[in-house]
C-alpha cells in the first residue's frame, strides 16, 4: 500500500454526517432519532417565515410516527448568529410542512436544535432558548427540552458502545472544505467517468464535465444551495487544471487506458499516481 | 456452447425444451475423450447485464453476435474464440438478468463466461449467490437440499513472509452430497472454529417428486450462478429451478439499490434518500492494511479499485469504484465493521459480489444484515 493520505473533513460537515448518522444508523453509531423514526429530508432547504423572511437549516428531519420534525442547525464555531436564531424563533411547523413530505401535515410539531461538539456548547448554551444535541467523547445527548418525550427520552445519554467513529461519507464534503479534502473525491469521479464513458475527455475548463464530476461524487449536489453549487464548481475546477498541468503522468496515463482498455497493471498504475497527486494536496494544506 | 455444431433455430419452446433434453443423455461424441474435463451436462449461467447486451461485439480476443430464434427473447449467443465457434441459448426474458443454456464442458463455458465477465467494455456480471442466497434457495417450496461445497481461503487474513513466502496456509475446498451431508452439514454449524468459517460455495438441490429420473432435477447450484443439472431428466424443473433462484436473487439485488445515497421526489419534492450497508466482522480483521490492499487491488474477484486512507488509527477510509459498472462505491473500514455507501445508479450486484467474496476468503463470519433481510 503506498503512502496514506489522513484527512477528515472540517468539523461542521463532520457535524452534519453525525446527525444524519444519528437517523439514518451506520453500524458503530448510535441512532437514537432512527429509532423513533426520523429521517433526514433536506439539506440546505429553504424555509419562507410568515414575514417573507428566509432561514436555511443545515438539515430538516422528519418522523412520520411521531408527526415532527427537528430542524437542526450544526455549529462547529464559538457563537451563534443571533439574527439567525431570532428568526428561527418565528419558524411554524407549517412553514416546515410547506417543504418536507409529512403523513398529517395538520398534526405537525416541531423543534429547533442546535448540533455540536461538547468542546463548544459551554461557549453557546447560554445565547439561545433551543436545545442542542451535544457529541462528547463517550456519548452524544440532548441538553435543554425538545418539548417531545419521546424525543427528550431518545436523546438521554446515549453511549458510542466502544467505538465513536463516525460516518463520514453521508454528505461527503461541503463548499467550506479544504481541496486536501475534496481531491481524492474529484479524482474518484475522474475514474468513475473515464470506467462510465469511454470517450470521456478529461477537460476541467469544460463545465459539463465539472458537474458531472461533482455529481458522481456527492450524492446530495442537486440539494446543495445554488451559491454553494458555484464556489464548489470554481473550486473543483481550479483544482482539477493544477492537477492537469502539474501531473502530465495523470493525464496521460488516462488516455492510456482509455486507448489500450483494461489491463490490471495500468489502472493500478494510475491509482498510484493519484494517490502520490492527493498526497501532495494534503502535505500542502498541512503547510499552509 | 457447442463447438462445430450449430444449435437448431427453435421455433417453439417445445423445440427448445426437446433440445435441452437431448443434451441430458447425449451420444458421446468422437473427440469427448480426447479433450479431458467434466462430461457434457446441461447447465445454466444466470448472468447479471448492466443495461442489456449489444447485437455484436469483441472483447480480450473473442468475437460474438447474437441472433434470433423463432422463440420470443430467446437468443442465440454465437462466440468465436481461438479459432472455435461456440453457441448458447440466451434466454433474455428478464432484462436485468440474462441466463445462458449449454451443453459445452464445464471448463470451456466457464472460460467464455468468464471473458465475458471480465472485461473493461462490456457489460455482464456474474450473479453472487452467497450463503444466505443458496440457503433460501433450497427452502423454496418443492426444492430440497441434497448437499453442499464449502470453500474457505484465507486469502485476506494471510501475510506474506518477508522472504515472500507463506506460513500456516489455511484452505478448504469439499464437497458432501448424499444422505449424510445434512448431518456432516450440522456438525460443521455446531464445530468451534468452523461455525464462522466456511460458507458454501454450492448447494446440490433436487427440484421436483419422486424417484423417477423424468420427474425431478437435482443441480449443483454454485454461488457464481451456475446451474449444472447432475441427476434427473426433468428440464422443466432445471429450468424452474432457474428462474426461482434468479427471483430471489433479483429481488436481494432491487432491495439493495434501495438503499442507495441519493434523492428522491416526492409529491414534487426532492427529498434524501439513503443508508450504509453495514458489514460485521466476528472476527476483527487482524491487518486492515493488507485487507484494503487485496479487496481494493482492482483485480478478480472483488473488481474493486480505491483510495485509502487512515482517519485514525485503525480507521480507514476508501473512495472506490467497481471496475464492472464504473459507479463509485464508498467505505469506512475498522477492524470489525466496513459501512458501504452505494452511489445512485450504482449496482445492488457490486454488494453481493463483495459479500460473497468476503465470506470465500475471509470466513462466513462476516454479515450484512441488511442484505440477509432482504433475501426472500
Amino acid at each position: 500500500m503506498n503512502e496514506l493520505i489522513n484527512l477528515y473533513a472540517n468539523k461542521h460537515t463532520r457535524l452534519m454526517n453525525k446527525f444524519i448518522g444519528l437517523c439514518a444508523g451506520a453500524v458503530g453509531w448510535p441512532s437514537p432519532l432512527g429509532t423513533i423514526g426520523y429521517e433526514v429530508q433536506l439539506i440546505e432547504g429553504v424555509i419562507i417565515l410568515d414575514s417573507a423572511r428566509r432561514v436555511v437549516p443545515d438539515l430538516i428531519a422528519c418522523s412520520q410516527t411521531l408527526d415532527h420534525a427537528i430542524v437542526a442547525e450544526c455549529k462547529s464555531g464559538s457563537s451563534l448568529d443571533i439574527a439567525q436564531d431570532k428568526r428561527y424563533k418565528e419558524v411554524t411547523a407549517a412553514n416546515i410542512a410547506s417543504v418536507v413530505t409529512v403523513d398529517n401535515e395538520d398534526h405537525l410539531t416541531h423543534i429547533v436544535a442546535y448540533v455540536v461538539d461538547s468542546d463548544k456548547y459551554s461557549q453557546l448554551y447560554g445565547n439561545t432558548s433551543f436545545p442542542f444535541i451535544v457529541f462528547g467523547d463517550d456519548c452524544v445527548e440532548g441538553r435543554g427540552n425538545f418539548k417531545l418525550e419521546k424525543l427528550n427520552i431518545a436523546l438521554q445519554k446515549v453511549e458510542f458502545h466502544g467505538t465513536r467513529l463516525e460516518p463520514t461519507k453521508y454528505y461527503p464534503f461541503s463548499h467550506d472544505d479544504a481541496t486536501g479534502v475534496i481531491v481524492s473525491y474529484a479524482i474518484n469521479a475522474v475514474m468513475q467517468c473515464i470506467k462510465k464513458d469511454p470517450k470521456f475527455k478529461f477537460d476541467p475548463s469544460d463545465e459539463d464535465s465539472i458537474t458531472a464530476i461533482l455529481k458522481r461524487t456527492h450524492a446530495y449536489y442537486d440539494l446543495i444551495s445554488s451559491k454553494h453549487q458555484r464556489v464548489l464548481r470554481k473550486k473543483i475546477k481550479e483544482m482539477l487544471k493544477q492537477i492537469e498541468q502539474a501531473n502530465p503522468d495523470f493525464t496521460r496515463q488516462i488516455t492510456k487506458i482509455q486507448m489500450e482498455g483494461h489491463s490490471i497493471a495500468a489502472i493500478r498504475k494510475l491509482n498510484i499516481i493519484c494517490k502520490r497527486i492527493i498526497s501532495d494536496y494534503v502535505v500542502q494544506q498541512r503547510l499552509d | 456452447m457447442t463447438d462445430g455444431d450449430s444449435l437448431p433455430r427453435v421455433q417453439s419452446k417445445k423445440e427448445f425444451h426437446e433440445c435441452l433434453e437431448s443434451w441430458i443423455s447425449p451420444p458421446k461424441r468422437e473427440n469427448d475423450e480426447d479433450l479431458g474435463g467434466r462430461l457434457r451436462e446441461l447447465k445454466s449461467y444466470v448472468l447479471e447485464t448492466n443495461g442489456g447486451c449489444k447485437k455484436e461485439g469483441t472483447d480480450g480476443g473473442m468475437v460474438w453476435s447474437v441472433t434470433d430464434t423463432g422463440v420470443n427473447k430467446l437468443k442465440i449467443l454465437q462466440v468465436r474464440c481461438d479459432g472455435v465457434v461456440y453457441e448458447a441459448f440466451m434466454d433474455t426474458s428478464d432484462s436485468r438478468f440474462y441466463v445462458l443454456h449449454t451443453n459445452e464442458r464445464s471448463e470451456i463455458a466457464t472460460k467464455i463466461v468468464d471473458m465475458f465477465t471480465d472485461g473493461w467494455s462490456h457489460s455482464f456480471d456474474r450473479t453472487w449467490m452467497y450463503h444466505g442466497i443458496l440457503k433460501a434457495i433450497a427452502k423454496k417450496t418443492g426444492n430440497s437440499f441434497k448437499g453442499f461445497g464449502a470453500r474457505y481461503s484465507d486469502e485476506l487474513r494471510r501475510k506474506a513472509d518477508e522472504d515472500g513466502t507463506t506460513s500456516e496456509i489455511e484452505d478448504i475446498n469439499l464437497t458432501i452430497n448424499g444422505s449424510m451431508a445434512h448431518k456432516i452439514e450440522q456438525i460443521m454449524h455446531n464445530a468451534e472454529g468452523l461455525e464462522d468459517t466456511i460458507a458454501y460455495n454450492k448447494l446440490r438441490i433436487m427440484r421436483g417428486e419422486g424417484s423417477n429420473p423424468d420427474e425431478y432435477a437435482s443441480d449443483d447450484v454454485t454461488n457464481t450462478g451456475y446451474f449444472a443439472m447432475k441427476h434427473g431428466k426433468s428440464v422443466l424443473d432445471h429450468l424452474d429451478l432457474v428462474k426461482i433462484s434468479k427471483d430471489v436473487y433479483s429481488n436481494t439485488v432491487i432491495g439493495i439499490e434501495g438503499h442507495r445515497l441519493g434523492t428522491r421526489q416526492v409529491d414534487g419534492r426532492h427529498i434524501i434518500k439513503g443508508k450504509t450497508l453495514d458489514f460485521i466482522f466476528k472476527k476483527p480483521i487482524p491487518d486492515l492494511r493488507l485487507f484494503i490492499s487485496r479487496v481494493f487491488g482492482s483485480s478478480r474477484p472483488f473488481n474493486l479499485w480505491g483510495l485509502e486512507s487512515e482517519l485514525e488509527d485503525g480507521y480507514f477510509d476508501v473512495l472506490g469504484i467497481d471496475l464492472h459498472t464504473g459507479d463509485s462505491m464508498n467505505f469506512e473500514i475498522a477492524k470489525d465493521f466496513m459501512r458501504v455507501y452505494l452511489s445512485e445508479g450504482s449496482c445492488g450486484n457490486s454488494v453481493l459480489r463483495l459479500l460473497t467474496n468476503l465470506q470465500m476468503y475471509y470466513g462466513r463470519g462476516v454479515i450484512c444484515e441488511r442484505v440477509d433481510q432482504l433475501v426472500r
